[in-house]
Order: structure tokens, then C-alpha cells, then sequence
């Protein structure tokens, strides 16, 4: 019987201590009765051979000892749904964070493309790997009860998002405002220092080659800048989970678009935003490329001021529609 | 892409799932032990798998729909298992539901 002590005690080494000799007792009983059945049908007492074959026929050890558990799933039917939109979501992150560093490594790398999506595959992998793991582990977690749900059950209807039979203009769709969250919470963590990517704080150009410098203004205003990347990222946030929520949401991107053009008229007085200096080129090359990049700089704050205008005037009729409904 | 035959397999298992607790109540009202329970099934044409039975004999124990106790036959140590005064009641009504639902189901099919 060496082959059956064997078998019950690589069973028995994967049940709960509690169960334990209660459940490799019957189990005990039930081999030996169907050894003995077998014997009877033969006509004679088993070999090794046959043996290994019943207890193949009954089941690896592990599956065994497993349907002895109390729970079977890592992740049940209910919570799968919420898994699989989680996993879906941490993969774009995941993509988003690997992609963003890359492209700026394929910009200040002199257009080093395959390298850029080596280094995007690089940082992908590992960062999908470690956040589907956590969500694994939550998701494991909540299903067993050791993480309480609380209000998250209890969603309501007049949670989730308005529909109209009309054509809706300027709506953000809540992927948009996913995809603005994970920007901004990227932004907001590379601006605060959280996290890096290779030659994203300069120096901006190696000795001997053109180098590009930032305005003070910049370091100035580096909390006024984080703390709109923050509210930005939290308005997206509203959206996600909360839908319905249509006046906190637009008072939110009226606040935020009032910030920024106030933002954007200390920066339009700062001007230039980025000096030029290197060795190779006259003073007059110099002013020819400042003003290049003054005029992009412009560009990019007449647009972002447009922006704004639009947003608080959007927000500000869907408030007022909202009052006077 | 799974065949007719893994879709009627997979249906089949759904539907036998809650059939054989009723089973195997319905034969633990004669105290039994685990393998003699699995042959009375297989005689009336349940199969149940052992991987699967002993595991629901400690549930529904564990439920307190059954009793059991350990007891020496045929020189061997064997648990026998038997319906509990709970289990009883809960069978009464399963059967109930059973037979509700075979009336409703009959005249669709």
C-alpha cells in the first residue's frame, strides 16, 4: 500500500490542518473500496501498474485536495465583469505610461525609433504584469470578503450617465474623460517629481550642442501648474464615476478654465519661455529661433486660452439649463 | 470555437448540478456510507462523480442537512452519512420545488 500512502499524504499535505485525518480517513476508505471492487472484477489483487491508473482515474492530488476548499474561484461570475473592465483599464495605463516616455525618448533621441518602442515594450511588460497582479490580488480579495465593497454595491440608476435622442454637441464621452484622468495623473506625477523618464528635466542638449533653458516663471509656478493637473485629473475623475453628477462636473472645468487662462496671461507676460545657447551659431541664428519658439509658445497659450473661453462658456449654459429646467 | 457537443455537454453539467444535491438527499433518508451511497445512486441511474460527492456530503454536513459518524464494517472505518431532521425538511421542500418545476417545464417540451 506504499502507492496509496503516498497518494493520500500528497492529499493530505494540501487540506486544512482542521479536515485533515477526517478527510484522508474517507478518502482512505473510499480508495480501498474501489481497490477492493477492481481486485473482485480481476479476480486477482491489483499490480503497480493497475494502481497508478486508479489513482490517476481519480485525480491528481491537487484537484483532490482542491474540491475540498471553500471557495473554488480566484475571481466569481459577479466580480468578474468588474475585474476584466479594471484589467482592461490598468492596461491602457500601463500602455499610456510606456508609450508617453518613449515617444518623448524617439524626440530628444534624434528620431531613434526602434529604440523607442523597444524601450515602450521594456516598460509595458512589467508595469501591465504588476498591476494586473494587484488587481488579482484585490479582486481575490474582495471576493473572499476581506476587502468590504460597502457603498460600491449599492450603484444607482440615476448614477449612471443622461441619454439624449438629440445630437449632443461638446460632450466628453467618459473614455475621454478616462483618457484625460490617466494624462493628467501622469502629468501631475511626472511635474511633482513621483515619477521620470529618461531626459524629460534636461539639460536640454549635451555640451557642444545647442542647449535650451527654461524660464524661471516655470519653476515659479510649479504648484499653481500641479494643482491644476490634480483638478483636471479629479473633473475627468467625476465624470468616470459619477456621470450624472453634470453641475459639479461643469463647476469644476469653470474653476479649472478660469485657472488656466490666468495661467496663461502670467505666461504670456513671461515670454520667452525657453532660451538658446550653444557654440556654432551667431546671436542673430539665436533671436531667429527664439522667436520661432515665442510664436509656437503663443500658439499653444492662444489655444489653450480658447479652450477655456469655450469650456466656460459650454459648462456655464449646461449650468444654466440645469437651474432653469 | 466549441462544438454542439461541448455546448450540450457544458448545459447538461448545468442542469444535472442541482439535481444530484436532490439525489443524494433523497438516498441519504437510509443511512449510508460514501461508496455504498455512490453504488445505490449508479443502481438507480445517477452518476455522480467521486470528486465531486464527497466534497458535497461535507457541505451539506457542514449545512446541517446531514449527520454522520464514524463506524467500523468490514474490519474498515467507515463514515456514515444520514439525512438530519433539518436536512428532512429541506428535502420536503426541494422536492416540492422539483416537482413544481417538472409540472411547469412538462408542457413546454
Amino acid at each position: 500500500m506504499d502507492l496509496l500512502d503516498r497518494y493520500l499524504g500528497a492529499v493530505a499535505a494540501l487540506l486544512p490542518a482542521a479536515q485533515r485525518d477526517d478527510i484522508v480517513a474517507e478518502l482512505r476508505d473510499v480508495l480501498m473500496s474501489r481497490i477492493e471492487d477492481r481486485e473482485a472484477q480481476q479476480g486477482r489483487p491489483l499490480d503497480k501498474k493497475a494502481l497508478e491508473a486508479l489513482f490517476r482515474e481519480f485525480g491528481h492530488p491537487l484537484a483532490v485536495a482542491g474540491r475540498y476548499g471553500p471557495q473554488r474561484a480566484l475571481i466569481g461570475a459577479e466580480l468578474y465583469p468588474f475585474y476584466i473592465f479594471a484589467v482592461k483599464v490598468a492596461l491602457a495605463i500601463a500602455a499610456f505610461v510606456a508609450v508617453i516616455p518613449a515617444v518623448f525618448g524617439a524626440v530628444t533621441s534624434h528620431g531613434d525609433v526602434s529604440r523607442a518602442i523597444g524601450h515602450a515594450i521594456h516598460a509595458f511588460i512589467p508595469s501591465a504584469l504588476t498591476l494586473i497582479g494587484a488587481i488579482t490580488i484585490i479582486g481575490a480579495m474582495i471576493e473572499r470578503g476581506w476587502i468590504k465593497t460597502g457603498e460600491f454595491g449599492q450603484w444607482r440608476v440615476s448614477d449612471l450617465p443622461h441619454i439624449s435622442t438629440k445630437k449632443q454637441w461638446f460632450r466628453t464621452t467618459r473614455f475621454e474623460a478616462l483618457f484625460e484622468v490617466i494624462f493628467m495623473t501622469f502629468f501631475a506625477l511626472w511635474w511633482a517629481g513621483v515619477v521620470d523618464f529618461p531626459g524629460s528635466r534636461g539639460p536640454f542638449g549635451h555640451d557642444g550642442e545647442l542647449q535650451i533653458t527654461l524660464a524661471p516663471i516655470l519653476t515659479q509656478l510649479h504648484t499653481p501648474i500641479l494643482l491644476l493637473a490634480i483638478g483636471q485629473a479629479l473633473s475627468g475623475l467625476i465624470l468616470v464615476t459619477r456621470p450624472a453628477w453634470i453641475a459639479p462636473r461643469a463647476v469644476a472645468e469653470i474653476v479649472l478654465s478660469i485657472a488656466g487662462i490666468a495661467l496663461a496671461a502670467v505666461l504670456w507676460g513671461q515670454m520667452p519661455l525657453v532660451t538658446f545657447a550653444g557654440p556654432g551659431a551667431s546671436a542673430e541664428d539665436f533671436v531667429t529661433l527664439r522667436h520661432v519658439a515665442d510664436n509656437i509658445f503663443r500658439g499653444c497659450v492662444l489655444v489653450t486660452v480658447a479652450i477655456c473661453a469655450g469650456k466656460i462658456l459650454i459648462e456655464g449654459w449646461r449650468l444654466l439649463r440645469l437651474t432653469f429646467r | 470555437m466549441p462544438t454542439e457537443t461541448d455546448i450540450f455537454e457544458q448545459l447538461r453539467q448545468e442542469l444535472r448540478r442541482g439535481t444530484l444535491i436532490l439525489a443524494v438527499l433523497a438516498q441519504l433518508r437510509v443511512e449510508r456510507y460514501g461508496y455504498s451511497l455512490r453504488q445505490a445512486l449508479a443502481s438507480v441511474g445517477v452518476e455522480i462523480d467521486e470528486g465531486a460527492l464527497y466534497p458535497m456530503l461535507r457541505r451539506l454536513e457542514g449545512q446541517g442537512l446531514l449527520s454522520s459518524e464514524w463506524r467500523e464494517e468490514d474490519k474498515r472505518k467507515k463514515r456514515f452519512y444520514r439525512l438530519s431532521s433539518e436536512g428532512e425538511a429541506v428535502l420536503a421542500r426541494l422536492a416540492d420545488e422539483w416537482r413544481a418545476i417538472n409540472d411547469t417545464l412538462q408542457p413546454l417540451l
